[in-house]
């Protein structure tokens, strides 16, 4: 296996492939980074341009408003309540939208949490009242209120949808990318070079021919190939760090930012990586088997796609199905991950691996 | 000469419906150098990699010393010097050689003496892909002689070396004969086989004969191939 | 030569397996479409039958018999509305529609809110009434379940609450089970993009094969006097023809399936356009109605015929095609590793289905449906339509691509032949 490793080694080093490995992965991740600051920007001036449509809304019925009297009469106590309570949601929302503008993040997540205290304030009076306004209905404002305030309490920013450019929030989600089946088959398709340089061409009798068990062959290029990824996901997750941080905004995201109320961005992290390694090695195996059973290339990448978005994208059995569990989390990564998709995602990975040795031994060369 | 028995019994291969062997039939008892010969295409290459478990019999075996040949008994026991196209074009002779010498370990010096006598040392640390033919070939060669298998296969050795090669090649077969191993040369230079075997073996219709030729191998040759011949399948011994 | 490149194809099995592909998406969108129609539908059924329950209770007096008259036509026809629906019956959907907007609030949903409620512009109103107007003229059924028009970036633009997102989506969503209506589907959900991913899996590495395995295999056809400026331009033709004959088989073969399973829909059936015309004036009765109903201005919402959207669609299919095969040419010839131009090419139109819409993005002005419905003219604030500009301008980036191609390769047999014109060779 070691002198496998040191072959796999100097094939890597002797044709370049480290560069293109590096070239790709610093392109992947500023790409990563300059779509995910786009697609941001696209959706913090919608953000403002909503709050300001809604507090011009707001505005237009304030105008309308008699002036407050000096003594309110008992009977129109709760409706001089309600008209407060619109204009500290006018006020909030200008400003949140001011400050989205700006790209004042710590200010907006103030005015934000200003918002929804109002919403709340104006929901008491008339119910549901804020959602002309706000587009909240009354249970997501007080699932944010929570949330908001928590984050106002330990200093961090709110995270609107999925996009963020605060280092740990950008990262998690370049790896939800990386790891979304039919994106890593593609690159794996890419990364798993070395097994493809052989078996499509003679060059794996060489191999097969010095090796006590063909399965040596199989189990290193395993280990190559996971150590070309986990080189591969450095290089790219160090560009979009980097970008992040130098680029990134005001944004502050901690680890314990709160995607649900179950669920953190450390430990939506935290089983991510638990899932790095057999994610890989599943896929791996799978582009093995591909390459050892469909001649044509294109062929090859068709079906392997296909089979791997095919497995993501079809809505059964979505719980224990760890291609869907990674693969619906790029869309909607607030949800956890079922970790005990782990299970099954172990034995498929196991079967495949199995299969390829079978393919491997019978194989004629 | 080395009592040894390496036996191929009731070998049957074909290519999709083209059947290259049926129930082919091969005995081999001593060591030294033996021929292979046969018309392009005939499936001699094939026989090699049946016999290194590159290519799956549909049916038969092939054994040595009565044990059938299983890929660690291959890599223990059978040395295979085949077509160079299976070496990595981009990696140097130097690469090949470490990691072959690595896998079997073998001892610097061997690796140092093969080399000399290949007369591979100048160009040893170039690319593979930079070298001609016959240097190829014979890079090919020495990566077969590094493990001191017992069984060496050579699959046209002879393809493609210039006059001093095919010299150096003919005195290293020549050497063969009075070591333990057994050698199984393939090759369509028949001239070149005869000064070093009269043992050959012929792949004739969907079998193998083998045939001590004390004429020549080129005048047998003629018998068996240029005229058409009943499909049967043949047995050798010897 | 061209022979030659198509037995290679031919040999290296492309040719069919994409075809198949392709068609296996194809099909898959159609099935998919129905099978999510067929589920609206029901679920529109049990909320319609609700909706009328709830809304006979809230009616004062409590008598049927005591109704005002407005209350009983208004009730009559949102029945009338739920036994069409139940017998899917387009045609007279579009003709209880008419009637609907002859009513203060129209309800063409089915879950009893008044297409005027959901926060939509007046716009929307408008151009959902047009439709109808030109469904009437031309006495054709509506697609089910019947929705109202929006445009590409309604969803970005109105305030949507939470609790009404359903009904936007239901309001909203369209399902085209039909052959043609896939064909129009495709081109407005990126379908355009997709079949090019998948032809360049099949084709993109056209030229790269021939420097795999670090041989050039082009050497040989050199030695014949095949010129490499001819071997691309015959690469190029083979590539774009074929790129052309694969997914025109596979369209053919798909409307053959989706004749027999739902039919191929009217070419008549009216395509929302954006086109100069004259300001309307909104019926509706809020402040901002002319306004949000003229919000295109100076373009205004028009409707066109099914036949010629996709005309303008095909011929935009042609164009697109063209430039995917020069730019392949040209990918495959700065990048010779033949894995790596093939998953470059197979990348980069499926980048077009995830990036924003921008004036800096250029997927943005290879949408298909902006540019055949003039929405992008909207979009870059044009008063014409911009089709045949981007038409122009896939062209001249293709030939640009065709010449970047070609000018190193005829500078290396220049620089040869004026070796050999100085006797060096």
């Amino acid at each position: 296996m070691r002198n496998l490793a040191i072959l796999s080694w100097l094939r890597v080093k002797r044709r370049g492939f480290w560069l293109l490995i590096i070239g790709v992965a610093i392109v992947t991740g500023a790409a990563f980074f300059g779509v995910t600051k786009w697609q941001l920007a696209q959706e913090n001036s919608t953000i403002a341009a909503r709050l300001e449509r809604g507090s011009e809304e707001l505005g237009g019925q304030l105008r309308e408003i008699p002036p407050k009297p000096a003594k309110i009469p008992k009977h129109m106590i709760g409706y001089w309540h309600m008209i407060d309570a619109k204009e500290q949601l006018l006020v909030a929302m200008h400003r949140g939208s001011q400050a989205k503008t700006a790209g004042n993040e710590h200010d907006y997540t103030r005015w934000h949490v200003a918002m929804l205290e109002a919403s709340m304030q104006l929901d008491k009076y008339v119910p549901n009242g804020a959602a002309e306004f706000t587009t909240l209905d009354i249970q997501t404002i007080k699932r944010q209120l929570k949330r908001d305030r928590y984050l106002l309490a330990t200093g961090q920013t709110v995270i609107n949808s999925i996009y963020s450019l605060a280092p740990r929030a950008v990262l998690t989600r370049l790896f939800l990318f990386l790891l979304c089946p039919p994106i890593l088959i593609f690159l794996l398709l890419g990364l798993n070079w070395l097994w493809r340089d052989s078996f499509d061409t003679k060059t794996h009798q060489f191999l097969l021919l010095h090796v006590r068990q063909r399965s040596h062959v199989m189990w290193e290029n395993l280990v190559s190939t996971i150590v070309l990824m986990a080189l591969f996901s450095l290089i790219c997750g160090g560009t979009t760090g980097i970008l992040a941080i130098l680029f990134g905004g005001k944004e502050s995201v901690a680890w314990s930012y709160p995607l649900t109320p179950q669920t953190s961005l450390g430990v939506q992290a935290a089983i991510l990586a638990v899932f790095a390694a057999p994610i890989v090695w599943c896929l791996t195996a799978g582009v093995q088997a591909g390459t050892l059973l469909l001649h044509h290339i294109s062929t090859r990448i068709a079906v392997l796609v296909i089979v791997s978005a095919g497995i993501t994208f079809l809505p059964f059995g979505i719980s224990l199905n760890p291609f869907a569990q990674l693969g619906y989390r790029l869309l909607d990564w607030q949800q956890p991950l079922n970790i005990w998709a782990l299970v099954s995602l172990l034995i498929v990975a196991g079967s495949l691996t199995g299969v390829v040795n079978i393919f491997l031994n019978r194989r004629n060369a | 000469m080395v009592k040894m028995n390496f036996e191929i019994k009731d070998l049957s291969f074909a290519y999709r419906r083209h059947p290259v062997f049926i129930e082919a039939n091969l005995t081999l008892m001593t060591s030294g150098v033996y021929g292979l010969v046969g018309p392009n295409g005939s499936g001699k290459s094939t026989l090699f990699n049946l016999i290194t478990g590159l290519l799956h019999p549909t049916q038969g075996a092939i054994t040595l010393d009565g044990t059938v040949l299983t890929p660690n008994l291959v890599f223990a026991n059978v040395a295979y010097a085949q077509d160079s196209s299976v070496l990595y074009p981009y990696l140097t002779g130097r690469d090949h050689i470490r990691f072959v010498a690595l896998q079997h370990h073998v001892a610097a010096a061997r690796i140092a003496a093969v080399s000399e006598q290949l007369e591979i040392t100048q160009f040893v640390d170039q690319r593979v892909s930079s070298l001609s033919q016959g240097q190829k070939q014979r890079l090919m060669i020495v990566l077969a002689l590094l493990p001191e298998a017992r069984l060496l296969l050579m699959d046209e050795p002879l393809n493609g070396l210039d006059p001093d090669s095919v010299m150096i090649i003919r005195n290293l077969l020549e050497d063969f004969k009075s070591t333990a191993q057994m050698v199984i040369v393939s090759s369509h230079n028949l001239d070149e086989l005869d000064k070093v075997t009269d043992q050959i073996i012929f792949k004739v219709d969907q079998g193998l004969q083998f045939e001590t030729v004390a004429d020549g191998a080129e005048a047998r040759y003629a018998e068996l191939y240029h005229h058409a011949r009943p499909v049967k399948a043949g047995d050798g011994h010897a | 030569m061209v022979r030659l490149e198509l037995t290679k194809l031919w040999r290296q099995n492309k040719l069919i397996p994409c075809i198949v592909l392709l068609l296996i998406l194809m099909v898959g969108s159609l099935e998919a479409s129905t099978f999510m129609q067929g589920q609206r539908l029901n679920t529109a059924e049990e909320t319609s039958e609700q909706w009328i329950k709830l809304l006979k209770k809230t009616i004062q007096p409590k008598d049927p018999k005591q109704w005002l008259p407005k209350d009983k036509s208004a009730m009559q026809l949102l029945e009338k509305q739920l036994v069409d629906l139940k017998r899917r019956d387009g045609m007279a959907l579009r003709k209880d529609a008419v009637e609907q907007f002859t009513q203060i609030s129209p309800m063409i949903s089915y879950s009893g809110n008044v297409i005027v409620d959901s926060n939509l512009h007046s716009g929307e109103v408008e151009a959902t009434r047009k439709e109808l107007l030109y469904l009437q003229r031309h006495n054709l059924a509506t697609m089910l379940p019947l929705t109202i028009r929006t445009n590409p970036q309604t969803a970005l633009t109105n305030t949507v609450s939470v609790d009404q997102r359903n009904v936007f989506q239901e309001l909203t969503q369209r399902f085209y089970v039909r052959g043609w209506e896939q064909i129009w589907l495709w081109s407005t959900v990126g379908g355009l993009l997709v079949a090019l991913a998948v032809i360049n899996m099949f084709l993109g590495d056209i030229l790269a094969n021939e420097y795999d395995s670090q041989s050039d295999h082009t050497a040989w056809l050199r030695l014949h006097n095949y010129g490499q400026a001819k071997m691309v331009l015959t690469k190029l033709g083979v590539h774009f023809v074929l790129s052309c004959l694969m997914l025109f088989t596979a369209l053919g073969i798909f409307l053959v399936y989706a004749w027999l399973r739902n039919g191929l829909g009217d070419l008549r059936y009216p395509v929302q356009a954006w086109a100069l015309g004259k300001k309307v004036i909104s019926p509706y009765s809020w402040p901002t109605a002319t306004e949000e109903a003229n919000y295109f201005a100076p373009l205004q919402i028009t409707f066109i015929p099914l036949a010629r959207y996709l005309g303008l669609f095909g011929f935009f299919g042609f164009a697109i095609l063209f430039l995917n095969s020069t730019l392949t040419l040209l990918i495959n010839r700065l990048v010779k590793i033949r894995l790596l131009a093939l998953l470059i090419m197979v990348v980069l139109p499926v980048i077009g289905l995830v990036l924003p819409a921008s004036i800096y993005n250029p997927f943005t002005y290879l949408n298909s449906d902006w540019v055949v419905s003039n929405y992008l003219g909207y979009f870059l604030r044009q008063r014409s339509s911009v089709y045949p500009w981007i038409i122009g301008g896939i062209g001249i980036i293709a030939v640009g691509c065709l010449l970047l191609t070609i000018m190193p390769l005829r500078r290396k047999l220049g620089g040869l032949k004026l070796a050999k014109s100085s006797g060096a060779v």
